[in-house]
C-alpha cells in the first residue's frame, strides 16, 4: 500500500482557480464518497484551505489510478481536467508523504510558519474519520503528519516570530497586556488593513472594541463584524482613557493623535500602559507619543522591521525544518515498507516452521537411538530440512536462470557475494 | 538522614537553576516543562524537610541561623510557584531559582553552627524579629528580580530592540502585578520586623529606640516602600517608576543587612 496526493495550491493556481475548488464541511462527505466512487481508492480525505485543496489516499499502485483521481478530483468540482491539469501535481509513494509532512509544518504555506495549517490539518482528517474514509493507512500518516510538525514547532523556531503586522502587533500586545480578554481595543479607520490587523488582535481574545472612521457607516459595518461599538469620530479621544490598545490606518494628512491628546488621557489612565499602533503613511500618530512614560507607540516602519528580522529568522530555521520532515518522512516510509512487507514474512514464517514439525516428526519416530542410529537420524533430519527450504528458491532460479534481476536478488537475499567476498 | 536529605534537596535546587537557564537560552518548552515538574518536588521536600527540622528542634524562641536561611529560600520557591501557576512566568525562575539555591545553601553552611548564646538573643522577641527580617528581605528579592527583568523588557518594548529571551518572559502587566503584590507582602513583613525589633530592644536595653545605624537604615528602607505603596495605590504609580524605588528600597535593605552592624 502506498499514499498519494493530488492537489492545487498557491504555488501554481491563482486564486481564481483556488477560489473555485473550495469544499465546505457541509459538502465534505459528498465530495469523498464521489471521489470513492469515481476513482475506486478506498482510502480517502480532502484539506481544503484559501491557499490549497488536496486529496490525500492510499492505493496498492497509486500510478495506475493517477487518471481517475485527476477525473474524479475535476469531476468533483465541475470542471474540465484540461482546464485543471495544468495546476495540477501528483506525489505518490516518498513524495507524497513528505509533501503531506510539510504541508502539516506549514513548510509549504504562504506565510512559512503560520500556526492555522496544522487545525485545518487535523480537521481534514476528522472529517475523513467521521465519513469511515480514513482506515488505517490514513490513520497512521496523519497521527505521524501531526507529530511530525509538534516536532518541528518544538525543535525549531519555525513559528516563533511574527512576519506579518497583525502577528507582530498581536505578539507585542501580549507581552505588553498578556491576558487580552480584560483589554480594550479602539480601531481608528476602517478599510482593508484596520480589518486584517483588527482579526489579528480579535483572536487573541479582546473582547472590548471600538471602531471609528470618518464615514460613521463603515465604523459601524467593521464594529458589527467583531461585535465591537462604533463611536463618533469628531471626539474619539474620549474614549482614550478606558482602552489599552489603539490601532490607527486612515488616509487622513494630519495627526490625528498627537502627544498632548495622549498625555492628558495619561493622566486620567492612572499610569495603566498604552499601546498605539499606526500603520497608516503618512502616520497618523504624532511619533513624539513614545516619549510618553507607559506609552509604546509603534508604526509600520516599526513593524517592517520587526518583520523583515524575523523573516531571516524563519528562513534559517526553515532549513532546520526542512532536515527535520525528510528525516521524518524517511523513517515513516521505512515503517510503511516493513508493514507492506509482514503478511510475506508471516506466512515465509509458517511454511518453514511446517517444514520443521515434519521433519522433527520424523526424527521422534525413528527408532534406533544409540549413538550412531542417533547421527543417521540427525543427517537425514537436517538434509531433509536443508532440502525442503532449498527446493522451492532453486525451482524459481532455474526458471529464470537468464533474468539478471531474479539472480541478483537472491545473492542479495541469501548474502552470497558478502560470504564470498570473505 | 538530615544531612543526606539536605543534600539531595540543594542538589535539586541546582539543577532547577539550571533548568530555568537553559529554557532561558534554548526555548526548549520540554525543558521547562520538566523544571516545572522538578520545582515541585523540590518545593515537597523542601517543605517535608522545613516540617522534620521544626519538629526535631521544637524550639522556635531562640535564633537559629541555619532555619532562617531555609525558610527564606522554601518562602521565595513558594512564592514564585504560586504566582507560575497563575501567570505563567516562564523564564523568571532564572533568577529566583539561583536566589532560592544561595539562601538554602547559606543554610547549608549554618547548619552545624550552634545557635548563638549572646544574652541579646535570649529574648523571645529576637528569633521573631529576626525570622521576619528574612522573610521581608526574601519577598524583597523576588520584588527586585521582577523589577529587573520587568527593565529589561521595558526596554526592548520601548526602544524596540529584541533580544530573544523576549518572549521567554512575562508580560509588562503581568510583572506589575506581581511586583505591587510582593512589595505589599514585603513591606507588611518589614513593618512587623521593625515593631518586633523594637520590642526586642525595650526587652534588652529598656527602650524602643537607640540611634542604632541598622535601625535607621532600616526605617530609610521602609519610608521608600511605603512612598512606593502610597503611589501605587494612591497615585497610581505603575511602570518604572514604581520599579525604580522599589529597586531604590533593595539596595538600602542589602546594604542595612550587609553593611551595617548593630551599634
Amino acid at each position: 500500500m502506498k499514499y498519494f496526493v493530488l492537489g492545487v495550491n498557491h504555488h501554481k493556481a491563482p486564486i481564481e482557480v483556488r477560489g473555485r475548488l473550495a469544499v465546505s464541511k457541509s459538502d465534505t462527505p459528498l465530495f469523498l464518497s464521489h471521489f470513492k466512487i469515481q476513482s475506486g481508492v478506498e482510502e480517502l480525505a480532502i484539506l481544503s484551505t484559501c491557499n490549497r485543496v488536496e486529496v490525500y489516499g492510499t492505493a496498492d499502485a497509486p500510478v495506475d489510478y493517477e487518471n481517475k483521481v485527476r477525473l474524479a478530483f475535476a469531476e468533483g468540482f465541475g470542471i474540465t481536467l484540461e482546464e485543471l491539469n495544468p495546476y495540477l501535481y501528483y506525489l505518490v509513494d516518498s513524495a507524497a508523504i513528505e509533501h503531506g509532512f510539510r504541508v502539516a509544518s506549514s513548510l509549504d504555506s504562504m506565510i512559512v510558519g503560520e500556526p492555522q495549517i496544522l487545525g485545518q490539518f487535523k480537521h481534514a482528517y476528522q472529517e475523513a474519520a467521521q465519513c469511515q474514509m480514513a482506515k488505517g493507512h490514513l490513520h497512521k500518516f496523519f497521527h505521524r503528519s501531526f507529530h511530525v510538525a509538534k516536532r518541528v514547532r518544538t525543535d525549531t523556531e519555525l513559528a516563533k516570530n511574527p512576519v506579518s503586522f497583525g502577528f507582530a502587533a498581536a505578539t507585542l500586545a501580549k507581552q505588553i497586556f498578556g491576558d487580552l480578554n480584560a483589554v480594550g481595543l479602539l480601531m481608528i479607520g476602517a478599510g482593508k488593513m484596520a480589518e486584517l490587523m483588527l482579526r489579528h488582535l480579535a483572536e487573541l481574545g479582546i473582547q472590548k472594541i471600538f471602531v471609528t472612521n470618518r464615514t460613521h457607516a463603515k465604523a459601524v459595518d467593521l464594529a458589527q463584524c467583531f461585535n465591537g461599538e462604533a463611536i463618533p469620530y469628531e471626539n474619539f479621544d474620549r474614549w482614550l482613557p478606558d482602552i489599552e490598545i489603539v490601532l490607527t490606518c486612515t488616509e487622513a494628512n494630519q495627526f490625528l493623535l498627537t502627544k498632548t491628546q495622549v498625555g492628558k488621557a495619561m493622566r486620567v489612565r492612572a499610569g495603566k500602559s498604552l499601546f498605539v499602533v499606526d500603520v497608516a503613511v503618512p502616520r497618523n500618530v504624532e511619533p513624539e507619543v513614545n516619549e510618553l512614560e507607559n506609552v509604546y507607540l509603534y508604526n509600520i516602519d516599526d513593524l517592517g522591521h520587526i518583520i523583515v528580522e524575523n523573516r531571516k529568522k524563519r528562513e534559517q530555521e526553515a532549513k532546520l525544518a526542512e532536515e527535520i520532515v525528510r528525516q521524518e518522512a524517511f523513517k515513516f516510509r521505512r515503517e510503511t515498507l516493513q508493514l507492506n512487507a509482514a503478511p510475506l514474512l508471516s506466512s515465509l514464517s509458517q511454511k518453514m516452521e511446517n517444514f520443521r514439525q515434519q521433519e522433527l516428526s520424523k526424527f521422534v519416530n525413528s527408532k534406533s537411538l544409540d549413538e550412531a542410529g542417533f547421527r543417521e537420524a540427525l543427517e537425514k533430519v537436517t538434509h531433509g530440512l536443508v532440502h525442503k527450504i532449498l527446493h522451492d528458491p532453486m525451482m524459481v532460479i532455474k526458471e529464470h536462470s537468464d533474468d539478471e534481476e531474479v539472480l541478483r536478488m537472491v545473492k542479495e537475499l541469501f548474502r552470497l557475494e558478502e560470504e564470498g567476498s570473505n | 538522614m538530615e544531612l543526606y536529605f539536605f543534600n539531595i534537596i540543594l542538589i535539586l535546587y541546582l539543577v532547577v537553576s539550571l533548568g530555568y537557564l537553559f529554557y532561558l537560552v534554548f526555548e526548549n518548552e520540554t525543558i521547562l516543562k520538566y523544571t516545572r515538574h522538578l520545582t515541585t518536588a523540590v518545593l515537597v521536600l523542601h517543605t517535608l524537610f522545613l516540617g522534620g527540622y521544626l519538629y526535631q528542634t521544637q524550639e522556635l524562641n531562640r535564633f537559629d541561623p541555619s532555619f532562617v536561611y531555609i525558610l527564606c529560600a522554601w518562602l521565595l520557591a513558594l512564592v514564585y510557584s504560586i504566582y507560575n501557576f497563575k501567570y505563567k512566568l516562564k523564564a523568571v525562575g532564572v533568577l529566583v531559582f539561583p536566589g532560592a539555591t544561595i539562601f538554602f545553601f547559606l543554610g547549608y553552611f549554618n547548619l552545624r553552627i550552634q545557635p548563638s548564646p549572646s544574652v541579646l538573643l535570649t529574648s523571645p522577641w529576637a528569633s521573631i524579629h529576626i525570622v521576619l527580617s528574612f522573610l521581608s528581605l526574601s519577598v524583597f528579592v523576588l520584588s527586585f528580580i521582577l523589577a529587573i527583568l520587568f527593565f529589561l523588557q521595558e526596554f526592548q518594548i520601548k526602544h524596540k530592540k529584541f533580544l530573544s529571551v523576549f518572549t521567554r518572559l512575562p508580560s509588562l502587566e503581568t510583572m506589575d502585578i506581581i511586583h505591587a503584590r510582593a512589595m505589599s507582602a514585603g513591606f507588611l513583613l518589614l513593618t512587623l520586623a521593625i515593631i518586633t525589633g523594637a520590642m526586642w530592644a525595650y526587652s534588652v536595653r529598656g527602650v524602643i529606640f537607640y540611634k542604632d545605624p541598622r535601625q535607621l537604615w532600616t526605617i530609610g528602607a521602609w519610608l521608600i516602600y511605603g512612598l512606593f505603596l502610597q503611589g501605587r495605590y494612591s497615585a497610581k504609580w505603575r511602570g518604572r517608576r514604581g520599579m525604580l524605588l522599589s529597586c531604590l528600597g533593595f539596595v538600602i535593605i542589602i546594604f542595612t543587612f550587609v553593611g551595617v552592624r548593630h551599634s
